[in-house]
């Protein structure tokens, strides 16, 4: 287990920490109005300080969880309602089975990020069906698609298949407005 | 007055000519279809298949929207139900109870038979339960039609207080998702002052985030890279082959009560906010073991487990639309997009829907029962199909998925901002994956943060900004004070058990101690 797959809960802490303390920040040249019903900033005062409070909290938990050995997270007894026996069997055997998975492919999960990013922003300023049909195919082989010729065929068919029928179905069947691009 | 007149027979007979165009009907029948499609493969939730298409549902009418929504909705849960009997893995979180016996029964060749008790009382709690809508729903409306500012004030938080008590692992990590909700919910220009707040001068944010943007960030796009990371696109299951489903016909007469108890707390507990059909059909699986006749048989592919959890399952539907419609207050994330997306369409839930639009009302009780009917039909006469739907290729799946949330995000009000959002939205979900931070509240907070927030703002300003004023309101209003109560309890309870436990626990170290010291001087 890396330092940070064990720290989760001290990261996310401080990140909440951090966020409730922006968000303070954010508001902080707002002026403070009289009656305090019509004050814009209440709410997000409230959920700064709710943050901060909860960010610290999760953080001090982590920590005394550390002292006291209980490394985990996952604290399945704070949710008091009683799951059957059988349940617990049941979530049990989840966790092991993810336990015993091997181990993240961070380069597909990675790939894939980086082909959804790159469509996001190609579909709308370079073409939508040539982003998508190019997405399709880059992510189905990142996604580790058998790459024999006749795969590869089948492959073409469907990514030409979604592209149309996505533009059919979003640009002329929604009467979205499809952007001004280079590209079809 | 026009409430009660809109209720009993009139809420099933007044929305007929919306729905009975053979248009409607089609969507119902292919949007089961799809959902029934979409749940059978292990991980793609019904939140996922619901917020993905919300997108397409924009230039329909508000009638045939819900009609597949819900329909979607309905097919998601059920075919979450093959995965879990089939291969032991559920195919929505809610059909965990599912996987307890059914998949014990698929073992033993049982397969086809454990199928058809699913759809049976899948279909029997479902047609229960919008029934109960229909004559509750009028009832609640006309009630909360008295409500004021601080009862919905107080409603609205137990259902936040709710589903960041039960939805994760730990009640603190409910909380900062909810807070966070509700923070993504308070961007844009007051409603009051008309200051903008949050916005981080950007222009498209002033009219707030996209509640759907997020939501298809938040459970479609990180979905699928959240399954990718648990290396669920190299999965490929072989199925055994389904048959004999209609043999369960014969097992729902012994299994009548079964399925009206687990009916009537899939209904209830759907309705409580917050709650939804995984709770539901823990409790009714609890439920069954404690009263059934032969509990020892409980968890080794008895019928009687597999239908209550079944049944209440999808009894927790019309359960969760009862609040969501009749107070406007969703009872789960999957309620609170089917409300984003009733706004879009320009329907306010609420006690005045009932009033001002009971034929739309009563159209979304007939989609419903007609979509438990299409249920039954296709999961009875397709279940053997259905199987082979986990053979479907993810590494073409997953890219599909990709492109329906991305194009749906762009469709919201055609503009690239809103994909950006989902882009957001999407890592934001994968690291609360990461972080074992539930989702679900936070959508829930997006949605119930206006109403959190106006109301609140309405209280104080009816109490002249007076907070101590406004808290004696709270406390005086026979419905906002056991509002209150419970979601004080909520908060309490886990501290008391958590403190029971620790003192427990140090009992028995000191026990242990005092023996092991024992020992060594005996020895000694």
């Amino acid at each position: 287990m890396t330092w940070l797959a064990r720290s989760t809960d001290l990261v996310s802490g401080a990140a909440t920490v951090a966020l409730g303390a922006a968000v303070l920040w954010a508001v902080s040249d707002f002026p403070v109005s009289a009656p305090v019903a019509s004050d814009p900033a209440l709410l997000p005062r409230l959920l700064g300080a709710g943050l901060i409070g909860c960010g610290a909290l999760l953080v001090v938990v982590h920590l005394v969880r550390r002292r006291l050995g209980l490394v985990t997270a996952d604290d399945v007894d704070s949710v008091p309602l009683d799951l059957p026996e059988e349940a617990e069997q049941a979530r049990e055997a989840g966790r092991t089975a993810q336990a015993q998975a091997p181990a993240v492919d961070w380069g597909v999960v990675g790939g894939l990020s980086v082909a959804v990013t790159v469509y996001a922003v190609a579909a709308f300023q370079l073409g939508f069906i040539v982003s998508t049909f190019a997405f399709v195919s880059a992510a189905s082989l990142i996604l580790g698609r058998d790459r024999s010729r006749r795969s590869l065929l089948t492959l073409g068919i469907f990514a030409a298949a979604v592209a149309t029928v996505a533009h059919l179905g979003f640009f002329e069947l929604l009467s979205v407005r499809a952007p001004d691009t280079p590209l079809p | 007055m026009t409430v009660l007149a809109a209720s009993g027979g009139s809420l099933y007979t007044e929305g007929w000519s919306l729905v009975a165009t053979p248009t409607t009907l089609l969507l119902i029948l292919v949007s089961v279809l799809v959902g029934m499609v979409v749940g059978a493969i292990p991980g793609l939730t019904a939140n996922m298949s619901v917020a993905v298409l919300v997108p397409l549902t924009f230039t329909m009418s508000p009638t045939e929207a819900i009609a597949v929504l819900t329909g979607v909705w309905l097919g998601a849960m059920y075919g979450g139900t093959l995965p879990a009997i089939l291969i032991n893995m559920p195919g929505t979180p809610a059909d965990l109870m599912s996987t307890i016996d059914g998949y014990p029964m698929s073992r033993r060749g049982e397969g086809g038979r454990a199928i058809g008790i699913g759809v049976l009382s899948s279909f029997l709690g479902g047609v229960f339960s919008v029934l109960v809508l229909g004559s509750a729903g009028p009832v609640l409306a006309s009630f909360a039609s008295n409500f004021g500012s601080a009862e919905y004030f107080a409603v609205a938080l137990l259902g936040l207080s709710v589903i960041a008590f039960v939805s994760g692992s730990s009640m603190l990590k409910g909380i900062i998702s909810a807070l966070l909700g509700l923070l993504v919910g308070s961007i844009g220009r007051d409603v009051m002052t008309g200051q903008s707040r949050l916005t981080l001068d950007q222009q498209e944010l002033y009219g707030g985030v996209d509640f759907i943007a997020v939501v298809v960030g938040i459970f479609g796009l990180s979905e699928v890279i959240e399954q990718v990371y648990a290396r669920q696109h190299r999965l490929s299951e072989r199925p055994q082959e389904v048959r004999r489903v209609w043999s369960a016909v014969k097992d729902v007469l012994p299994l009548r009560w079964v399925i009206a108890r687990s009916s009537v707390i899939g209904t209830l507990v759907g309705a409580i906010p917050g709650a939804g059909p995984t709770i539901a059909s823990v409790i009714s699986y609890g439920t069954q073991k404690q009263l059934s006749k032969h509990p020892e048989k409980m968890g080794k592919g008895a019928p009687e487990g597999l239908s209550a959890s079944d049944t209440a399952n999808n009894a927790a539907t019309g359960g969760s639309l009862l609040t969501t419609l009749s107070l406007g207050i969703p009872g789960d994330a999957l309620t609170a997009i089917l409300l984003g997306a009733l706004i879009i369409q320009g329907v306010q839930p609420g006690p005045l829907l009932f009033e001002n639009e009971s034929a739309l009302v009563s159209s979304i009780f007939i989609s419903l029962l007609l979509a438990n009917v299409c249920l039954l039909l296709i999961g009875m006469l397709g279940a053997r199909h259905f199987a082979k739907v986990l053979n479907v290729p993810r590494t073409l799946l997953y890219p599909l998925i990709v492109v329906a949330c991305i194009a749906g995000a762009y469709a919201l009000n055609g503009s690239a901002f809103d994909v950006g959002v989902t882009l957001v939205a999407a890592l934001v979900g994968f690291l609360f994956s990461r972080a074992g931070i539930p989702k679900a509240p936070l959508v829930l907070a997006l949605i119930l943060g206006p109403i959190l927030e106006s109301n609140l703002r309405r209280l104080l300003s009816l109490n002249d900004g007076d907070v101590l004023a406004s808290a004696g309101t709270l406390a005086t209003s026979p419905v906002g004070l056991p509002v209150l109560v419970v979601t004080a309890a909520l908060f309490i309870l886990p501290m008391v058990n958590a403190a029971r436990e620790r003192r427990r626990a140090r009992a028995e170290t000191d026990d242990e101690s005092r023996r092991t010291r024992t020992r060594a001087r005996e020895e000694h």
